[in-house]
């Protein structure tokens, strides 16, 4: 089954007494179960737009978008979904405990299911030392470990994780790194953008760039590395590509 | 599986109760509340006394204003705070629909303005009866009015908070809830200085936010008799029905909406 | 908010000294009545001034709804009187006049609202004003007593007042008269509080030299210029009827006669005075 399916996906912003700007045009692309997909592209290449119509916060100007075969659009896509967004600041006036009570129930779990799942995850995340701390006396780095653990509440079946190592020192990635595989190990599809190209390579089976809001090219990471000394050289390169093409077309 | 409706109001709520009690404001409220009360009292000192309709009036005034400031305050924050801290992704990346948390976000609202107004009403029933001047059983009437009010108010502030930036949206809703009242008189000198037609007026007044009717505290403040129960069922169905309407056209709005 | 907080304690020190300082300029102001000279000189007591009389002001105003029991009445429209199709406020007591007055809120069979107007009727205070008895007076008492003490120098707040205490009860005449005595101390160039006194002397305690002595005091604080305000200006008006009046009774008709001319000087058209003038 496949995880994600978008089809021409278009997502556009209005603009007052402008033509609206086109942030995703005609995407197309999979993700199969089990995947870990690595989402790339320069900064305003379309990514988190993407992202925030597979997630359902924007609705597709075209096309569509799919998760699980149901509508990104609607609530029952989410059931399986755990999402990071790139930043967050939660309410800094409820613990990290009460921030994932929070969204554990919404997510449908309640009582002792649910306590013993908050606990585990905030001692996965290493914060389980602050889970009854205000919010707002927790660092960037700690509310980004906090986001990670509510991402992965419930029977998270998809990760979609927005800029995954922001905030984090490098002990953090490491403890991420090995939270994501984990969770790959027990069948749950990844899908996250990262400009941090190490984490991308460490991680990921394939990886899609965007530039301009289009998908310009599509590989596994062993297609890269026959290619290409490093994911790198690989990713400079087909931007640099891309924004050629682009040029023809235009220009054609 | 969806989450239920209730679920997702009750846990909604329940965190705004908590931001409610961990911020303080409502305790300044009160401070300024038990003041106003107590200074109002405190010309007895200087030899003017029977001062107890003064004492009462300046009390629920204090209580009529604050209290409502408050509501649109807190209402008018509950999606834009949201949407300004980027929390609104983590909620909407749960299986709920905008709908659901369009009416969470009233609830909430409703339960931290209600319990702030039932603490500022508490507080100045128990300086009242501390000072000698009791109040009448009408009292309880204005209560559950005056929570049916706020809970209007709350879905007039919330609907409105999809269309309007904060700053617009507070500015009107204090307009709204303060000037109803000059509304509907502007409303009946039409009709008698202008002739405007009684259907004409009735449909107008039908459309305008009648704040000013979940209002008694004048009739506390003279003690006045109780009135008919029936009065508090129509206001309540007013408020179900109107409330009803408004968070109908925010969630009109918000489903199609991009947010952040 | 902790900032604020602390804020408000310097504030309220420097605001309290600023009312210590104001306090003896009020008083001046009380002495010349001169209100708009010493406002100009000195904003402190502009902004003090003001707000101890916009305080006052309110309280005035909140006399009327207070004697109605909330109920709250305003003047008819022009309209409304010609056509006559408002309702009339009356009084079954003598205790305040209504001319030209209905409630605020409509009766049932004016009203065009329907089931709305009923709803107003049922949640805020509500009468038919024909022939309305008022609340007790010694409930709105207090707030001429609060309204003086807060302004000293406003004048109807002592006239009012002193009426409101003799309504209350006839055995309260020495109360009202010290009340307008100290009225009287508080605004010595006032002319309507004198004349009142005069009134007082006259009618209540039967001393028509006393009666006399406060007639002249009052036409003398308005002698050197024409007041606008109503109360005072009445005041003078009527310090000159009862004089003419008095020495009429007395049977000096030219001392009546003169006095009558007198007034006739400041006050043309008053029928009262011309009577006497003849």
């Amino acid at each position: 089954m496949l995880a994600i399916e978008v089809h021409d996906l278009v997502v556009e912003y209005r603009q007052p007494l402008r033509p609206p700007l086109r942030a995703v045009d005609r995407l197309s692309f999979c993700v199969r179960e089990g995947e870990i997909v690595g989402f790339l592209g320069v900064n305003g290449a379309g990514k988190s737009s993407t992202i925030k119509a597979l997630m359902g916060f924007q609705p597709p100007t075209a096309g569509e978008a799919r998760l699980f075969g149901q509508p990104a659009t609607s609530a029952l896509a989410r059931q399986l979904v755990g999402f990071l967004p790139e930043t967050a600041l939660y309410s800094p006036y409820l613990t990290p405990y009460e921030t994932m009570r929070l969204y554990g129930e919404l997510q449908g779990l309640r009582g002792r299911t649910l306590h013993a799942q908050i606990e585990a995850l905030l001692e996965a995340v290493g914060i389980a030392p602050k889970m009854h701390t205000l919010n707002r006396q927790l660092s960037k780095g700690m509310l980004q470990r906090l986001g990670i653990a509510q991402a992965l509440l419930g029977d998270t079946r998809l990760l979609i994780l927005d800029e995954v190592s922001s905030g984090l020192d490098p002990v953090g990635r490491r403890e991420l790194r090995d939270l994501l595989k984990a969770q790959h190990a027990r069948g749950a599809t990844i899908f996250f953008s990262s400009h941090e190209l190490g984490e991308v390579a460490n991680l990921c089976d394939r990886v899609l760039i965007i530039h301009r809001g289009r998908l310009i090219a599509e590989h596994t990471l062993s297609e890269i590395s026959s290619r290409f000394e490093s994911l790198e050289d690989y990713f400079i390169c087909t931007v640099q590509h891309g924004v050629d093409a682009l040029l023809e077309e235009v220009a054609a | 599986m969806r989450v239920s409706t209730w679920q997702v109001c009750r846990s909604l709520a329940m965190v705004g109760l908590l931001e409610t009690v961990r911020r303080k404001d409502l305790y300044v409220v009160l401070i300024l509340t038990m003041l106003m009360v107590l200074g109002a009292s405190a010309f007895r000192i200087f030899g003017v006394s029977g001062l107890e309709i003064f004492v009462k009036d300046v009390a629920f005034l204090t209580i009529g204003v604050l209290s409502t400031v408050l509501t649109v305050l807190i209402a008018a924050r509950q999606l834009p705070d949201e949407v300004q801290r980027r929390t609104i992704y983590p909620l909407l990346a749960r299986p709920i629909a905008r709908g659901q948390l369009l009416f969470g976000k009233w609830l909430t609202a409703f339960v931290m303005a209600g319990v702030s107004f039932v603490f500022l009403a508490g507080t100045a029933y128990a300086l009242l009866l501390l000072l000698g001047i009791p109040l009448k059983p009408i009292f309880g009437q204005y209560l559950l009015l005056k929570l049916l009010g706020i809970g209007w108010l709350c879905a007039l502030v919330v609907a409105l908070s999809v269309y309007l930036t904060p700053a617009a949206n507070i500015t009107l809703s204090l307009i709204l809830a303060f000037g109803s009242g000059l509304f509907g008189r502007l409303l009946l000198m039409a009709h008698w200085e202008r002739g405007v037609s009684a259907l004409g007026i009735n449909w107008l007044y039908g459309v305008l936010p009648h704040y000013d009717l979940f209002d008694m505290s004048q009739k506390v403040v003279y003690d006045w008799s109780p009135v008919p129960w029936w009065v508090l069922g129509a206001m309540g169905l007013y408020a179900l029905a109107s409330g009803g309407l408004y968070l109908l056209l925010g969630w009109l709005r918000l489903r199609k909406q991009v947010l952040g | 908010m902790r900032l604020v907080g602390l804020l408000l304690i310097p504030l309220g020190l420097i605001a309290g000294i600023a009312i210590r300082g104001a306090s003896s300029v009020l008083r001046e102001r009380a002495e010349t009545l001169d209100a708009i000279t010493l406002y100009d000189r000195q904003a402190m007591v502009s902004v003090m001034g003001e707000l101890r009389s916009s305080f006052a002001g309110y309280l005035w105003a909140k006399t009327d709804e207070y004697t109605h029991g909330g109920v709250l009445l305003r003047p008819m429209t022009e309209r409304e009187k010609r056509e006559r199709t408002a309702r009339a406020a009356s009084s079954a007591d003598e205790l305040a006049h209504h001319e030209d007055e209905t409630s605020v809120i409509p009766e049932r069979e004016r009203d065009p609202r329907g089931f709305w107007g009923e709803i107003e009727r049922q949640v805020k205070p509500f009468f038919d004003v024909r022939h309305h008895f008022h609340r007790p007076v010694r409930e709105v008492l207090p707030l001429y007593r609060f309204m003086t003490w807060v302004d000293p120098t406003f004048v109807p707040g002592y006239l009012v007042g002193a009426q409101m205490l003799l309504f209350e009860n006839k055995a309260n005449l020495s109360q009202a008269i010290t009340f307008l005595k100290e009225g009287a101390r508080n605004n010595p160039r006032s002319i309507a509080l004198f004349t009142e006194l005069g009134r007082y002397a006259l009618i209540y305690q039967g001393n028509p030299v006393q009666a006399e002595r406060y007639f002249r005091r009052a036409i003398a604080n308005g002698s050197r210029w024409m007041p606008q305000n109503p109360f005072e200006r009445d005041g003078l008006l009527n310090a000159y009827r009862w004089l003419a009046i008095l020495k009429h009774r007395e049977g000096r008709t030219e001392e009546a006669r003169r006095w009558a001319q007198h007034g006739l000087s400041r006050f043309s058209c008053d029928p009262v005075l011309r009577q006497f003038a003849r």
